[in-house]
């Protein structure tokens, strides 16, 4: 499976990041960079899990202005700016979800279903993609989420232990089992 | 949580349309705003605990007293019950003495 190489920066790419970041923290009207280079990013991880567009947009808002407001205590660990924002994105949308103001949305498209389908199954039939279309739409919430990053999103496991502040390891170990669990789904006499 | 919906292959947001929601200003003046009445600060939260400790010492400090006023009050009455009731006692004595 390819990976989203956004997430993957040269050590070159990190530096420049980092001296953006110092910048800011001296100085918050420095922060355009940081807001240019992130702002589609986020945005897209917020609305691929709800439904309302604007809402979407607000909360980008929201996740940048805590970013802001909370610059001075970011500590540099070697990873891209980018996973301390998704996971103020994450806290923020998940706010949203508590309290009621967004509804979990999953979305998907075609090509998705037809990857999973090659990852898991050899029968590639439409019977096959709407039994696996029904099959997540049972799934919990915190499976779909990981199968989501993995196989929607494309991200690597390093960038899912950075959003969901676990292990690399642990984030393979879990994308396992939440495919193993769709896999039983879709074949419950497996 | 519950999922509540799954979309299929839903209409994709361009890049550029994205980009002409960009506005950093409203972001600025947002978190100049909220600095300015940060309740998260530490010094909010050093503030108001040290008044709290004070008011606290305070309280603590006139109970104390009014309980040791009461007590002298208590006492004194006590003692003055006491001397009365003993020249009661020597006055009927007197008396009996005499009769």
């Amino acid at each position: 499976m390819t990976v989203n190489p956004f997430y993957h920066h040269t050590n070159q790419r990190l530096e420049e990041e980092l001296s953006w970041i110092r910048r800011a923290q001296k100085d918050p009207e420095s922060f355009g960079p940081l807001y240019k280079k992130y702002h589609e990013q986020i945005f897209r991880y917020i609305y691929q899990r709800m439904d309302d567009e604007e809402l979407a947009f607000d909360i980008t808002s929201q996740v940048f202005m805590k970013a802001l407001n909370n610059i001075s205590k970011y500590e540099y660990r070697g990873v891209p700016f980018s996973s301390w924002l998704y996971r103020i994105a994450k806290s923020e949308l998940y706010q949203a979800f508590r309290d009621r103001k967004a509804e979990r949305t999953v979305n998907i498209e075609s090509f998705h279903l037809y990857e999973i389908i090659e990852e898991i199954d050899d029968d590639h039939s439409e019977e096959k993609k709407r039994i696996l279309f029904e099959s997540l739409a049972k799934m919990k919430e915190k499976d779909m989420q990981l199968i989501e990053m993995r196989f929607f999103e494309k991200r690597s496991f390093r960038e899912i232990g950075e959003i969901l502040e676990i292990t690399e390891n642990n984030a393979k170990v879990k994308a396992f089992r939440a495919i193993e669990k769709l896999k039983q789904l879709i074949n419950p006499k497996q | 949580m519950e999922i509540k919906k799954i979309n299929l292959d839903r209409k994709n947001l361009t890049s550029t349309y994205i980009e002409l929601r960009q506005d950093l200003k409203p972001i600025l003046n947002l978190a100049r705003n909220t600095k300015m009445t940060d309740f998260k600060s530490p010094w909010f939260y050093g503030a108001i605990g040290l008044s709290s400790m004070a008011i606290a010492v305070l309280f603590n400090n006139e109970m104390n007293s009014k309980t040791a006023i009461n007590d002298e009050t208590i006492t004194l009455k006590k003692q003055k019950a006491t001397s009365s009731i003993k020249n009661n006692i020597q006055i009927d004595r007197s008396y009996n003495v005499n009769s």
